[in-house]
């Protein structure tokens, strides 16, 4: 594939991605999920940096997306959602020219950027104001600088630093990761013998002060209510204590309460749970929660097939990304709160490029030629992404055509 | 393409004292919001209500407040009822704009004695039964409180017109928040429904004059507040005192009189006299005197006629 065909078939899956998630997002003109809580917090967080409605335990920069959402599309359906619509449609970009970087493999990158294009749970939250979308392009962003760094294409990875610090305002997540960079930086300066003391003072900079500096300026409106440095300190660590001493019954919304959440169950078995909402014959419209079964469940077999590959082959490329998404996956696995299927779509970047090394690799081996397999595989991404996305996107659906998709979890017909 | 070390000592250079800028400017930056009110002033109130419009007259920001009372929240104002208002709404347009809404769903009948407007609102908001055809029609699940109210209502037997004032008022709340809930461009929201707004601390952690509270218990209750606390395992203990935070983040600290600790700025003092013996008050007053505590605002409820001059005293 030449460049340009290239740059058009990136062109044509950035609009793909942002039509799936732009179709219909504001026919829902009443408050959904969080939103309740966050669009009237947003107003009064940068007003007066007080967090009511919301919870106080969360990093605030989504206060800040949120209304500079409003502020372009004006405080409707469009401007609540639309910052999710974008960024989670740059999201499926950044995971391509990641992947690119990264393996330099057009086929592993095309395949993992469509995987997320389709997934059901990327595009039903990106049609929200949850704060996961957003947070995962800052972290992916933080990711492929460092790559880009690391491929020796930008001197610096002072961006990584200020992106990985936009991730962390936006959700707590990706503390795992930050050592995970660092060290990658500076094991990769050591074997390129350019290791010094000034060296390690940069890296550290750029991956431990610079997140640590950009991390607090959205703190700015909650420092206005006259608190201190040692307060916001004690803030820090009652939110952690907090977060881990979550129960399930904190959880008031009551079919939060009846999906999934452990972790351990993300990529072990098909995840799905939802309400018939409105019946019309033999039509009806579903509020569905789930994972994208086929691709999840080979996640685990992906990466351990990524693992034993990189090791064979001394490939420290392919043991960077097994290690970014096992850095993020160990910590929600191990973690005592109950987590729900939302905290998953974070994973999904890293799960599908390691499915879709497995997935592009297994024709390699198995057949001579690997184009009609590779083709029959893009199609299935797209025929099945197809058929999932009217459901999860509350659109009106024969019924019978999903039935057998319900028997997987735990769907309430009426 | 490599970084030189020179290079990467610049760029160590400025991110070090971005960091550290920003430290400084953010630590200023919260100081500085802090509003006192001096000269110290003591007044008796009859309601906590008073407490919080006294701290908004006096213009006070960023509070530290010690809490002599048993309960973190008095008892809230008396419901209001939920009924629309023309001032509510800045047009006509927009009146229409909600009866349009809700006619949409059908649920607003077009009557032609009765055209869109704040009585066609009004009628609704009277209906008993507007839960029933909302939950036809709407398939959102309602807040906790909303919840609570729906329950509250479905046992109430009589028609509307036979209810008390208190049971209206429900009838009235519920179906208002269920139209705020639904139609949240449209429905102006009423802020004595939004949940807290009508106890004076959360008003007051809310509106930015109180920043942490220290709620002082007194010894004859404490063992009661130990147990109640114990259950939550977020509520932490360390010295004998323990420390939670409530909604808005803020820090609140409930301690005995014996845990006080000097506070080195001026403070904001509640005081429910009704809780405290003379001796305590002796305390109280005791820790003022030897500036332990010093206040700028007291109010004090339920006051007996020696306290405030007790009180002026101290201070």
């Amino acid at each position: 594939m030449t460049n340009s065909r290239e740059m058009v078939f990136i062109a044509g899956i950035l609009a793909l991605s942002f039509f799936l998630r732009f179709w219909g997002v504001g026919g829902a003109y009443l408050y959904i999920a969080d939103e309740a809580e966050l669009i009237p917090a947003s107003g009064n967080y940068l007003a007066s940096g007080n967090f009511s409605p919301d919870s106080w335990e969360h990093p605030p920069l989504k206060y800040f997306l949120l209304s500079a959402g409003i502020k372009t599309f004006g405080n409707n359906a469009y401007g609540w959602r639309m910052k999710n619509v974008l960024l989670g449609s740059l999201t499926v970009l950044v995971l391509y020219l990641f992947c690119r970087e990264v393996l330099n493999d057009r086929r592993i990158a095309v395949t993992a950027a469509l995987l997320l294009a389709f997934d059901p749970a990327h595009v039903l939250f990106s049609r929200t104001v949850y704060g996961e979308i957003p947070s995962i392009l800052f972290l992916l962003l933080a990711v492929y600088i460092t790559v880009l760094y690391l491929n020796g294409k930008i001197s610096s990875p002072f961006m990584a630093g200020i992106c990985l610090g936009l991730a962390l305002a936006s959700k707590w997540y990706y503390l795992t990761v930050v050592p995970v960079l660092f060290a990658t930086a500076l094991i990769h300066s050591a074997r390129n013998r350019l290791l010094s003391w000034q060296r390690v003072l940069h890296l550290f900079s750029v991956y431990a002060l610079l997140p640590a500096a950009v991390y607090l300026v959205p703190f700015y409106p909650w420092f206005g209510r006259g608190y201190s440095l040692p307060e916001f300190a004690q803030m820090q660590l009652d939110a952690y204590i907090k977060l881990q001493n979550q129960p399930l019954a904190i959880f008031t919304n009551p079919f939060f309460r009846t999906t999934p959440s452990s972790p351990w169950e993300w990529f072990v078995k098909p995840l799905i749970t939802g309400v018939e909402v409105f019946r019309r014959g033999a039509w009806s419209i579903f509020f569905i929660f789930m994972s994208n079964p086929p691709f999840w469940l080979l996640t685990i077999p992906a990466a351990l097939y990524a693992s034993y590959r990189a090791w064979k082959e001394r490939d420290w490329r392919m043991a960077f990304v097994v290690l970014l998404f096992l850095s993020l996956y160990f910590q929600f696995v191990l973690v005592a709160r109950p987590l729900f299927l939302y905290s998953a779509v974070v994973l999904l970047p890293f799960a599908y490029l390691l499915v879709a090394y497995f997935l592009t690799s297994i024709p390699n081996t198995l057949f001579r030629s690997a184009t009609w397999p590779y083709r029959a595989l893009l199609t299935c991404i797209c025929l099945w992404g197809f058929y999932l996305y009217p459901l999860v996107t509350n659109k009106n659906i024969p019924v019978v055509l999903y039935k057998p998709l319900f028997l997987l979890g735990t769907v309430y017909l009426q | 393409m490599s970084i030189s070390n020179r290079r990467a000592a610049a760029e160590t250079v400025v991110i070090v004292i971005f960091f550290f800028s920003l430290l400084c400017v953010l630590s200023w930056h919260g100081v500085s919001r802090r509003v006192f009110a001096l000269p110290s002033r003591i007044v008796a109130i009859q309601h906590p209500q008073e407490a919080l419009a006294f701290w908004e007259k006096s213009k006070v920001r960023g509070r530290t407040l010690y809490l002599f009372d048993r309960l973190i929240s008095a008892d809230p104002l008396p419901e209001e009822s939920g009924e629309f208002t023309t001032s509510e709404f800045s047009s006509l347009s927009d009146i229409n704009s909600l009866c349009g809404a809700l006619a949409n769903d059908g649920l607003l009948p077009g009557n032609q004695d009765m055209p869109y407007g704040i009585e066609a609102l009004n009628s609704i908001i009277r209906d008993r039964h507007f839960y029933d055809q909302w939950r036809r029609v709407k398939s959102v699940v309602p807040a906790r409180n909303v919840r609570n109210l729906i329950r509250k209502v479905s046992r109430m037997r009589d028609s509307y017109s036979s209810l008390s004032v208190r049971e209206k008022n429900k009838v009235t709340k519920l179906n208002r928040l269920l139209i705020e809930s639904t139609y949240p461009l449209q429905c102006p929201q009423k802020k004595s429904f939004i949940p807290g707004e009508n106890n004076y601390m959360t008003a007051a952690v809310r509106r930015g004059f109180v920043r942490r509270i220290y709620h002082v218990i007194s010894d004859g209750a404490w063992p009661e507040v130990e147990k109640n606390l114990e259950q939550f395992p977020a509520v932490l203990r360390f010295d004998g005192v323990y420390r939670l935070r409530i909604n808005e983040g803020v820090p609140v600290t409930i301690m005995r009189l014996r845990d006080i600790e000097p506070e080195h700025a001026p403070v904001l003092m509640q005081i429910d006299r009704s809780h405290w013996t003379e001796e305590q008050m002796r305390t109280i007053s005791s820790l003022i005197a030897s500036n332990t505590l010093p206040p700028d605002l007291v109010t004090v409820m339920a006051a007996g006629p020696n306290d405030l001059v007790t009180l002026e005293r101290a201070l």
